[in-house]
């Protein structure tokens, strides 16, 4: 079950190396997103786009709220 | 949103994954660091220097941080840092001696770092104000933008 994390664990996690991933669509990415996020919408998420990331790293996922 | 796609990303065999349910609202409110972003916002011309003081602390202890800082208004603080209330400079009476709770303005209208600049120096030409204190979402004080600097950051970024 994914964890979930604070503003707080982000940080940490990000300095410990985690990957940060906005799951909006493109256009929302690109009008503003967290500094070191890459997008990956959630309509796109599949075994292919997921190959690029990296399995040994924690990868945190976030989007406007809890919407 | 990010539920479904933290659950996806599990069934494709990621083991270490969290979902930051508060999101992009939360991180861009406490102006933590953004990219991409094309519009200015408060926290691009915010200082953090601002004035402030406890509410125990005498009125003149306020007024030299004012002056030292070079604004006409100081914030009053608890000691977690969560904004009280205000004191300006022409309103703070003649009692230098009388403790910052007793004259502060109570509930100051404030801003947060990640309202958009453009909006907010309008707001401030129609009121009339020259500087405006600036909070994270917990109430904690974090700065003050002032009207000039504001603007002028606007100036650049159009030139």
């Amino acid at each position: 079950m994914p964890r979930s994390a604070s503003r707080a664990d982000v940080q940490r996690l990000l300095q410990e190396g985690a990957q940060l991933l906005e799951v909006l669509p493109t256009a929302d990415y690109e009008q503003g997103h967290l500094a070191l996020a890459e997008s990956l919408p959630l309509k796109e998420l599949d075994e292919q786009s997921a190959s690029r990331l990296d399995r040994t790293r924690p990868i945190i996922v976030y989007c406007n709220d809890t919407v | 949103m990010s539920p479904r796609a933290a659950s996806r990303l599990e069934s494709l065999g990621f083991e270490d994954v969290w979902d930051y349910t508060a999101g992009k609202a939360e991180w861009s409110a406490f102006g933590l660091p953004m990219a991409g972003r094309q519009v200015a916002v408060v926290a691009d011309a915010m200082r953090p220097d601002v004035p402030s003081c406890g509410l125990l602390e005498p009125v003149s202890v306020a007024l030299e941080r004012m002056a030292e800082a070079g604004w006409t208004q100081a914030a009053v603080v608890n000691d977690e840092g969560i904004l009280l209330g205000r004191l300006r400079r022409a309103k703070v009476g003649d009692d230098p001696d009388a403790p910052a709770g007793r004259v502060m303005e109570p509930g100051p209208g404030t801003y947060r770092p990640d309202v958009p600049l453009e909006e907010l120096v309008e707001r401030m030409k129609s009121r009339g104000f020259e500087s405006a204190l600036i909070t994270h979402p917990d109430g904690r004080l974090v700065g003050i933008l002032g009207r000039q600097d504001a603007e002028k950051l606007l100036l650049d970024r159009r030139s």
